[in-house]
């Protein structure tokens, strides 16, 4: 998510928006949202309605949870992108932003994908969320 | 439970009303309508 807090101006600058959403609780999200200074939107899906209708719902993870998931909706609705990943292989943040800003329709399967480790900072913040609000 | 079809392109994003962390009320619609949306689904830590 800080990759799209990076890419910020260039998001805004093609008139689009981001929007996260998770399952935690609103004062568990508002703290993530603070620390990495998202300029941004966290919905709190805790009913897990919405990760169930968009096909998202992992079920076998801390009492069901979101597959990290990117997906670009249009204006009228539509979805224009859509990548679901596994946990250390995500759609880098620049992949996504190339296809918004660009008219073509990408290739889904050419959408090079690079593992990203969390980061040592990723770790701590992870770490301090845990003694802070619990495991799910 | 039975596996549900994950979105993809070209399909409509189904509606959805939620609230955010600061406690306001969303709509998919309305965040659509003002332009294209970026939407990330994470597991909570990173």
């Amino acid at each position: 998510m800080a990759q799209y807090a990076e890419l910020w101006k260039k998001i805004r600058t093609a008139g689009a928006n981001v929007v996260a959403v998770a399952v935690d609780p609103p004062e568990r999200s508002e703290a993530v949202r603070r620390q990495l200074e998202l300029p941004f939107a966290i919905l709190c899906d805790v009913g897990r309605k919405i990760v169930h209708e968009w096909g998202v719902f992992e079920p076998e993870q801390m009492g069901g949870i979101a597959k990290p998931a990117v997906f670009i909706v249009d204006r009228t609705g539509r979805v224009k992108f859509a990548s679901v990943d596994r946990e250390a292989v995500r759609v880098p943040a620049a992949t996504v932003v190339d296809v918004l800003t660009s008219s073509i329709q990408s290739n889904q399967d050419e959408v090079k994908r690079r593992a990203i480790l969390p980061r040592l900072s990723d770790w701590a913040r992870a770490i301090g969320n845990m003694l802070r609000f619990g495991l799910r | 439970m039975s596996r549900e079809a994950i979105l993809k392109a070209d399909d409509v994003a189904p509606e959805f009303e939620a609230l955010d962390s600061t406690g306001a009320n969303r709509r998919m619609s309305e965040l659509a309508a003002a332009g294209p949306v970026i939407f990330l689904f994470y597991r909570g830590y990173w």
